[in-house]
């Protein structure tokens, strides 16, 4: 475990150094969209009497499908979806409320929405969607993304987007040429106070409020549930923070990046760690980036009034501050 | 600015701090994530958000 730790202390500096580019370069291409633009500071407050529900991609959102229950209270429920989890909701005729976005990767978010640039060449140089394991129906990648163009062009005009500045441009332009109405925040990259922060020239190129994002996105629609929305009650599904047992290892979200550092299996092993959730009696393993953003999120939650169920039903995200449930127990017990 | 430097030869060789395998596997890590971890955003410990710049 030592050497994880190491690792966790590592990734936040890693972290920052390997998306400042990006990050940097889209918030300047972006400052022609976010001039005039919509603040998330305009949904402030709003919707609290409901219950916030944040959904991400996680392998259990569809191994432990509990979408009938989410029809069934859709009422109730302000559903908060991590880009990742649109297309499952979509095709399950659920219209989540908001749509989180926030990755700067040049080519791979925008196919989350319907990429209308997407081509043979392109797959060709990036295998992401055909590993991994969020999205098992984006393996077929021509064909899911076809169909997701249609679902997202027939259901944009009743869905919020919360677009990070720091989006790449091909999302960006398949956002603005949809019907979705976006809601623009900036990304909280380190403390305001320090001399030369980045966070402070971030906002004053576009004076958009700073969000701090736990290191995804399924943390950051977590952080915009409980200090946008200010929901007493935030209800989270398909956030997993793991891999199912029968997961290979090559489908895991950041294998290539290990496999090209580690000389053996040995090696390999080193990076990911089983735990066993005792609600569910079941063992599920992780890997260092998703123990990071666990550990990140704990504290969020540390720092926090408002009351987190995890209805996930599987995966590591358990511990004294969560409350674990499902989702047909909390609805029959809370509505 | 010049730069400054040297014209003369060490007596003492200047030995190279040998990396245990752990330490030179988290470098090496470190080194491939940079290139590989584009998608996560960074987590500033104990903020939330910021709203306007004067919290």
């Amino acid at each position: 475990m030592k050497f994880l730790n190491k690792i966790h202390q590592k990734i936040n500096q890693v972290t920052l150094k390997s998306i400042l580019s990006d990050t940097m370069s889209n918030i300047r291409y972006n400052r022609i969209y976010t001039k005039n633009c919509s603040s998330i500071a305009e949904l402030r407050g709003k919707h609290f009497n409901k219950i916030g529900i944040v959904v991400g991609s996680g392998p259990s959102l569809r191994k432990k499908d509990q979408s009938r229950y989410l029809k069934l209270y859709r009422k109730n429920f302000f559903i908060i979806a991590c880009d990742g989890a649109l297309y499952y909701l979509l095709n399950k005729d659920i219209v989540p409320d908001l749509v989180v976005t926030l990755d700067p990767h040049p080519t791979r978010i925008a196919r989350w929405f319907g990429d209308k640039t997407l081509n043979l060449k392109t797959i060709q140089q990036d295998n992401y969607f055909r590993r991994q394991d969020l999205e098992i129906k984006f393996q077929n990648e021509l064909k899911s993304n076809r169909e997701m163009i249609k679902l997202f062009d027939k259901n944009a005009h009743k869905i919020k987007i919360a677009i990070c500045s720091s989006s790449s441009k091909l999302v960006v332009e398949r956002l603005l040429k949809s019907k979705a109405k976006l809601f623009w925040w900036n990304p909280f990259l380190d403390d305001t106070k320090k001399k030369d922060s980045l966070s402070k020239k971030i906002f004053k190129i576009n004076k958009l409020p700073l969000i701090n994002t736990g290191g995804n996105v399924g943390s950051a629609s977590w952080m915009i549930a409980d200090q946008v929305f200010g929901f007493e009650n935030i209800v989270l599904l398909g956030m997993d923070y793991s891999y199912f047992m029968d997961t290979p290892i090559s489908s895991t979200q950041y294998y290539d990046a290990i496999e090209k550092v580690a000389k053996d299996k040995i090696e390999i092993r080193k990076f990911y760690k089983k735990i066993t959730n005792p609600h569910m009696k079941r063992t599920f393993y992780t890997d260092h980036v998703y123990l990071w953003y666990r550990k990140n999120f704990f504290e969020m939650i540390e720092n926090t009034d408002s009351l987190t169920i995890n209805c996930s039903q599987a995966g590591i995200l358990f511990n004294k501050r969560i409350v674990w449930t499902s989702l047909k127990k909390f609805c029959n017990k809370k509505l | 600015m010049s730069l400054l430097k040297g014209n003369y030869k060490l007596k003492n060789k200047i030995k190279k701090k040998k990396l245990s395998q752990e330490e030179e596997l988290e470098m090496k890590f470190e080194k491939e994530a940079q290139k590989r971890l584009g998608g996560s955003m960074v987590y500033v410990s104990k903020k939330k958000i910021n709203w306007d710049l004067k919290e």
